[in-house]
């Protein structure tokens, strides 16, 4: 502690440090870190684990550090935003970038350029990956980021000179209140603890507030009285509840109308939210009378119609699913091993096409024009060969544009947003050289096999023993293998029900290479051909499509499904449906399940049930399907059946809260019962004296009003803290009793808890009812009291050696109280 | 036995006319007057510290005055000697028989002004009297009589040519205080009667040497709780344990403590004493009999702070004693 004095004479004391902060900047920073946290926790949905938050309140505490230090220090508070930038770019590399190598304490310029893009183009990043991110990849630099600035704007606003007591006291909530919808907005559509999160931040944001709408009211105008206070705090409340409402309407609304950010940003394109073209094969296949519930079956349906100077057996392609799961053989964004244009990517109206240039000799470009039939749907646009250039011919055809994507390695095209029959498009291509020869050698790529299909090994080797060695032999004596030995059923007959779709592992091990009879149609035989010569060290692919009749129109009894094979030069060559599959129909018999054979190892079956036989989905149709979910969850709310849509939204998430403070409230109100009844029925009846006095105290202590505290202070000494009339005489009744010759009467210790009870009641009509009412649910009296003494000279002690004029004011305080003590005091 | 609540009131009321009659001469002082009031009716001395002019030798004689009894100033002065204080034994020629001429000590209130002027001889002096209330000069016991009540008043700052009184001096008065400068009230209403040169002579006796031995009687048998004598007995202790105490306070303290505590309580009309009177009389019955180190001078601790201390190291009871 140190002292001065001034000319006057007066000793004055100053803080230890100038730069250490005060009483009110301890509070002012400690409600900014915890709501900085809290609404930095809103990402907690969008990164894995919690490195986030440990470096997101890194920034928030080196902000509020900063701004604090040039504030104490008289500096603008523009030199606090410069220091931080400057930290930003020196930190952001150690403390975010160390996944990518830079972490060095002195960032180079490629790790304050790293810096710089992640915190200008990261946002965009986190919001079209698929959340979860990495939560120790360079993404880290947006909590940093978002760290620092709600530091920076939390205590800043809270730092602000403002002329308006209000203003004063909304600035740094409201600051921190757009840190949280920032937060928010960058968040998930569906965060774990919305309605936590929420209560916690509108908690410690109110409570701000109201301390600082107190300070702001003394501060300016010495302290004003309840009447202005309680308006002042309604107007606040008002306030609050104004922006917080339609706010909390769009950021917390539900599935479909809460804001985030994600809806406005174009997600990455994920070609695998697609369900596999293949596994719906079945609505190809003739149905043969079988009833059609889904109408679904498009097998005498026109699916589309081709124009263009083709030559004979063209093969159009639906789609190339070139990655099985264990699952189904799907579309990937990752065809080819090693870095290669093998993903959907946007592609312009023509197309740089490596696959077959005409400009190295591949042929020259036919256009060709395809118009879709009433039975096509879904996302995959049909093509043929290697495209050179696209042209949509339908209304939206610029929507289509935008949308359009190609995988180069794999010739298939999608349009995410749907086709509907009748869309027309046209485009040229190049027909690579794709024909299987003898004389064709494999891909020396190394194929991997996915775990769950290890189940092939075995009747591979079987099948292919005196093949030879060339991969190119196996594979083609395996599929000779399977055309000679399997039978060809779609499943709709009577008796070929048990051959079920899909092409899971199940279905492709028990039920068709390990069956005693191998039964499928294209999609097992395509399905288990690649995967056999992905075994045999061919890389292999299936592809869905149909051989172009002379017509030209492509109708569902066209579609089959066939293998392309990756040639030692780079092409994919195709194994056609009639080389490995059987067109002979089974024996009508019921077939019975076999063990597996030796040596082969069957995982056991995935239960997640076959896709649906419904066919691709588009965008639409997902959103149709998540509609209709949405609403019959609705139709299940019977409770709020009928009401407008904002009750159940205010139900849902302001009802929560209000029921949650609720609760709060009334936990206090039953704690003060029981400490009530406690005190009240003591053992002792000295003790019930003593208890009432405390009643009486505590009361005084909920309505706001100075009453000393501390194991050192009297009855007397409170009662000169006490605002009321009898709170004296009541004192000195409790010590007469409590300390005169002879042991009160429980009767007297009654008649005194009434005159306790009747003062209380005194002392809360001298106050307004909204000041009652805080009075009641306080947590003032809960709270241990603290030493008078020490509170009026918190340094008291701090340096003994420094001459203070605390015996002098002690004496005087007493002196005081003393005669204040007789001037109220009463005859009994 | 114990006082009734009757006799309370009555020595609250009676109390309440001493002090009134008293701040017809003391101004604003009320405080003060109360506390040698106390002193006179629990049978003790009271040392007054002050600076010049503040009013304590009219305190003094204000309180002489008012009591219906005889009282004395002894201006103390280096050359004073103990029989000009006590008395002095002659032989009578006429009567051929050595006699006792009694000194200025036996009076009713005698006022020991400037005591730290005289030597330590004549300071020691007033040991026997104060504490057992007779002199024995040439081996007889001469009794002083009752009330017997000094007053002795010195100055702080003028130390030149003063001997300091003896710890065991210090221990005899049952309180020292201070008169303190008037407020401004009372300064203005000082000097707006300017012209009343003696304002002691305004103050009429209003009680006689018997009802003050009777109300003396009736402040011993105000009760004292258990609780408030263990919280006597642990301010004791607490203050030998506190740092820069070099001596604490004695049992002669805590007695006289609690002594004028029940003075103090039966002043305010109650026949019990509480925590409040402890702490009320804790500083002037104890500033000068805790003894500091001298390195509580050099780090400006003085002894006011180490009382406060003390009230706020010791928690008073809330509640009666085997409860």
């Amino acid at each position: 502690m140190s002292s001065h004095t001034s000319t006057t004479g007066t000793r004055t004391r100053v803080r230890p440090h100038a730069l250490l902060p005060d009483r009110h900047s301890w509070i002012d920073i400690g409600f900014t870190l915890v709501l900085a946290a809290v609404a930095l926790s809103a990402l907690g949905s969008s990164f894995t684990g919690v490195t986030y938050l440990v470096v997101g309140m890194l920034g928030v505490v080196i902000a509020l550090v900063v701004t604090h230090l040039t504030r104490a220090a008289g500096w603008p508070i523009i030199s606090a935003v410069v220091i931080c930038v400057v930290l930003f770019f020196l930190l952001g590399g150690p403390l975010c970038l160390r996944s990518l190598g830079d972490g060095s304490l002195l960032p180079g310029p490629t790790t304050l350029a790293r810096v710089a893009d992640q915190a200008v183009f990261g946002w965009k990043d986190l919001l079209t990956t698929l959340p979860p991110v990495d939560g120790q990849g360079p993404l880290l630099v947006l909590p940093w980021l978002a760290g620092m600035l709600a530091g920076l704007v939390g205590l800043g606003l809270a730092h602000l000179s403002v002329r308006r007591a209000w203003l004063a006291a909304v600035l740094p909530v409201v600051g921190m209140t757009l840190a949280l919808s920032g937060a928010i907005l960058l968040g998930v559509r569906h965060p774990q603890s919305l309605l936590l999160q929420g209560s916690v931040f509108a908690g410690l944001a109110l409570a701000w507030l109201a301390i600082r709408a107190r300070r702001a009211s003394a501060a300016v105008q010495g302290g004003t009285t309840s009447y202005v206070r309680g308006v002042g705090a309604l107007a606040m409340l008002a306030l609050a509840a104004g922006i917080a409402f339609p706010a909390s309407a769009v950021l917390a609304g539900n599935d479909e109308e809460r804001a985030v950010a994600r809806n406005w940003v174009e997600p990455p394109f994920d070609i695998g939210r697609y369900p596999s073209p293949l596994a719906g094969f079945r609505k190809y296949v003739n149905p043969k009378g079988r009833p059609d519930r889904a109408n679904a079956n498009v097998y005498d349906k026109t699916l589309l119609e081709v124009q263009g100077d083709l030559p004979e057996n063209t093969r159009v392609r639906f789609a190339t699913m070139d990655r099985y799961d264990g699952m189904v053989w799907g579309a990937s964004d990752n065809a080819l091993p090693g870095p290669a244009d093998d993903s959907f990517q946007r592609v312009s109206s023509t197309i740089d096409n490596p696959v077959a240039d005409p400009a190295d000799g591949d042929g020259d470009p036919t256009e060709v024009t395809i118009t879709l039939g009433e039975g096509w749907s879904g996302v995959w646009l049909p093509t043929i060969g290697a495209l050179q250039s696209m042209t949509f011919e339908t209304a939206d055809a610029r929507a289509k544009a935008e949308v359009f994507r190609y995988n180069l390695a794999t010739s298939t095209a999608v349009v995410p947003t749907g086709l509907q029959p009748g869309d027309r498009y046209s485009f040229d291509q190049v027909q690579p050289d794709d024909v299987l020869t003898p004389e064709t050698v494999g891909s020396a790529d190394v194929t991997s096999l996915p775990p769950s299909a290890s189940f092939i090994q075995g009747p591979t080797e079987k099948w292919t023993e005196g093949a030879g060695t060339d991969p190119m032999d196996r594979v083609l004596a395996a599929a000779e293998h399977l055309r000679s030995q399997g039978k060809y059923s779609d499943g709709v007959g009577r008796t070929e029900k048990i051959y079920v779709g899909g092409h899971s592992v199940w279905r492709l091990s028990d039920e068709f290479v390990n069956a005693p009879q191998i039964v499928g149609n294209d999609e097992q035989y395509a399905a288990t051909m690649a995967l056999i010569a992905n075994d045999i060290g061919v890389p292999a692919r299936v592809v869905l499509g149909a051989v172009v009749p002379e017509s030209g129109v492509v109708t569902g009894s066209d579609v089959s499904a066939w293998v392309e094979l990756r040639a030692a030069d780079g092409t994919w060559r195709t194994l056609p449906t009639e080389a490995f599959m059987s067109l002979t129909p089974p024996a009508d018999q019921v077939p019975e399940t076999n063990t597996p054979m030796s040596g082969t190892v069957i995982p056991p079956p995935n239960p997640i049930p076959p896709p649906s036989d419904a066919g691709e989905q588009s965008d639409a149709d997902l959103k149709e399907r998540k509609a209709s979910k949405k609403k019959k969850a609705a139709d299940d709310q019977g409770l709020i059946a009928g009401l407008p849509s904002w009750v159940g939204v205010v139900v849902t998430y302001v009802g929560g809260p209000l029921l949650l403070i609720a609760l709060l409230l009334g936990a206090v109100l039953a704690l003060k019962a029981w400490r009530r009844h406690r005190r009240r029925s003591a053992d002792s009846v000295s003790a019930r004296f003593v208890g009432a006095w405390r009643e009486l105290v505590d009361h005084a202590r909920d309505l706001g009003q100075p009453v000393p505290l501390g194991p050192t202070v009297t009855r007397r000494e409170q009662s000169v803290g006490i605002v009321s009339g009898q709170a004296g005489s009541l004192a000195r009744r409790a010590d007469s009793f409590v300390f005169g010759p002879s042991a009160p009467a429980e009767a007297a210790a009654a008649t005194y808890w009434e005159s306790v009870d009747a003062e209380r009641r005194a002392m809360s009509q001298e106050v307004g009812t909204w000041h009652r009412v805080r009075a009641a649910v306080s947590l003032r009296s809960l709270r241990p009291g603290r030493s008078s003494r020490r509170d009026d000279d918190p340094e008291r002690g701090l340096d003994e050696g420094a001459p203070t004029a605390e015996p002098v004011a002690s004496r005087a305080s007493r002196l005081r109280a003393l005669a204040d003590w007789r001037s109220r005091r009463t005859p009994d | 036995m114990t006082i009734s609540h009757e006799q309370a009131e009555w020595f609250r009321t009676t109390f309440d006319q001493l002090t009134d009659n008293m701040e017809k001469a003391v101004l604003g002082k009320r405080h003060v007057v109360r506390l040698a009031l106390t002193c006179l009716l629990s049978e003790g001395h009271v040392l007054l510290e002050d600076f010049p002019g503040t009013g304590k030798t009219m305190l003094a004689r204000a309180l002489a005055n008012t009591v219906q009894g005889s009282h004395a100033r002894v201006q103390f002065t280096p050359d004073l000697l103990p029989s000009d204080v006590t008395g002095v034994t002659v032989y009578d020629q006429h009567k051929g028989t050595f006699e006792f001429h009694p000194g200025p000590i036996f009076h009713t209130i005698v006022l020991a002004d400037e005591i730290n002027r005289a030597s330590p001889k004549t300071q020691s002096a007033l040991l026997e009297v104060m504490e057992e209330g007779r002199v024995t000069v040439d081996g007889v016991a001469h009794s002083v009589g009752k009330p017997f009540l000094v007053i002795a008043t010195q100055n702080p700052i003028e130390q030149a040519g003063t001997y300091r009184l003896p710890e065991a001096q210090l221990d005899r008065f049952l309180m020292k205080t201070s008169v303190g400068y008037p407020d401004r009230q009372a300064t203005v209403e000082l000097l707006n009667n300017a012209a009343v040169r003696d304002r002691a002579a305004l103050v009429q006796p209003v009680i006689t040497a018997a009802t003050i031995a009777q109300m003396s009687g009736l402040a011993d048998q105000v009760y004292v709780d258990p609780a408030v004598i263990g919280y006597v007995a642990e301010l004791a202790e607490e203050s030998r344990r506190q740092p820069h105490v070099k001596l604490g306070l004695s049992p002669r303290g805590c007695l006289a403590l609690v002594r004028v505590a029940k003075t103090w309580a039966a002043a305010d009309g109650r026949d019990h004493v509480v925590p409040d009177d402890v702490k009320d009389l804790a500083e002037p019955v104890l500033s000068h009999r805790l003894l500091l180190d001298a390195e509580a001078q050099f780090s400006g601790v003085d002894v006011q702070t180490v009382i406060s201390r003390l009230l706020d190291a010791v928690a008073p009871p809330t509640d009666r004693v085997g409860v």
